[in-house]
């Protein structure tokens, strides 16, 4: 291969030169817009994966610790759940706090909401 | 990379400065590959998508350019594939035979027009693969270690192909002149 030593096979001027007059092809005006929206939405699939993932991955521990906890009751403290006849017992004063826990849980929703909201539209504001 | 990191982040907007700087060459290169208006915009559209896609793995070992290059060459090398496209075979006893010094004085005539056309119909000839190598090589003016890492071959196989493609030629020009007479 003595041709590799010289000038770097540089010498291939007519190679070189039918390769440069090849067509080389335009791109369409507004190519880089369309092939952007493509990014934009491969980003949000992306994004929408990630929180697929995690939520599965949230649901599956969570699952996890439930039966952890049972088998926890069931082996080690010798508690079989299933024979407890009242495994919660409630008492007319426990009733009366539910108008309180139901109150509770309203303004965390309304928070978890809130945080949703601004969330999106601090992201929006971002992205613009 | 710090750009890279910044697009992982979430700042997806500024994907589009890699877009501004590589889609013409990326394109181009793609369209001497796939001679098909159609099919060179499709494939590099994917190209840019799969880099998007798969920026994570990203890490830095070669520059952006011949990153993105080595997706775009494996994006349409697969395309072809997928088409079954079939090249005239050449005995290679015939490639062997060819002298280094002839292939030397043919492909150095520049300025012989009616050898510049049957290099043009020659180069059509050639498989996917070998009008990539050549194209990077002579167009691009890519250096045998980019060329190297876009094909992901070693650079000694990238100096063989090459040398290979250039008697591969010369043998299909001379044949291409012996069917004319």
């Amino acid at each position: 291969m003595h041709w590799l030593k010289k000038k770097q096979m540089k010498q291939d001027n007519a190679l070189k030169k039918v390769l440069d007059a090849r067509e080389k092809g335009d791109l369409p005006y507004d190519f880089e817009r369309r092939l952007m929206n493509r990014v934009m939405l491969e980003a949000i699939r992306k994004r929408r994966r990630i929180n697929i993932l995690a939520f599965s991955l949230v649901s599956a521990m969570s699952l996890i610790l439930i039966a952890g906890t049972a088998l926890l009751f069931d082996y080690y403290f010798q508690v079989d759940l299933s024979t407890l006849e009242n495994p919660i017992p409630f008492s007319p004063e426990s009733y009366e706090m539910f108008g309180f826990y139901f109150y509770i849980a309203f303004l965390v929703l309304i928070l978890l909401l809130m945080d949703a909201f601004i969330r999106k539209w601090k992201h929006k504001a971002e992205e613009n | 990379m710090e750009q890279v990191r910044r697009i992982l982040e979430g700042e997806t907007l500024l994907f589009s400065s890699f877009l501004q700087r590589y889609s013409r060459s990326i394109h181009s290169m793609i369209f001497r590959i796939v001679p098909c208006r159609e099919d060179a915009e499709e494939l590099t559209q994917d190209t840019f998508v799969k880099a998007f896609r798969k920026l994570d793995t990203y890490k830095g070992d070669c520059s952006f350019s011949t990153w993105l290059y080595r997706i775009a060459y494996n994006t349409a090398i697969s395309a072809t594939r997928k088409k079954r496209l079939t090249y005239p075979a050449l005995d290679e006893d015939l490639i062997n035979n060819v002298p280094d010094d002839a292939v030397d004085v043919l492909l150095s005539k520049e300025e012989d027009e009616a050898l510049l056309q049957k290099l043009e119909q020659t180069i059509d000839l050639l498989n996917v693969e070998d009008r990539a190598l050549i194209t990077l090589y002579y167009s691009e003016e890519k250096s045998i270690a980019e060329v190297a890492s876009i094909l992901q071959l070693t650079p000694e196989n990238v100096k063989v192909k090459l040398y290979r493609v250039r008697k591969k030629i010369y043998a299909l020009v001379k044949k291409e002149a012996d069917e004319t007479r």
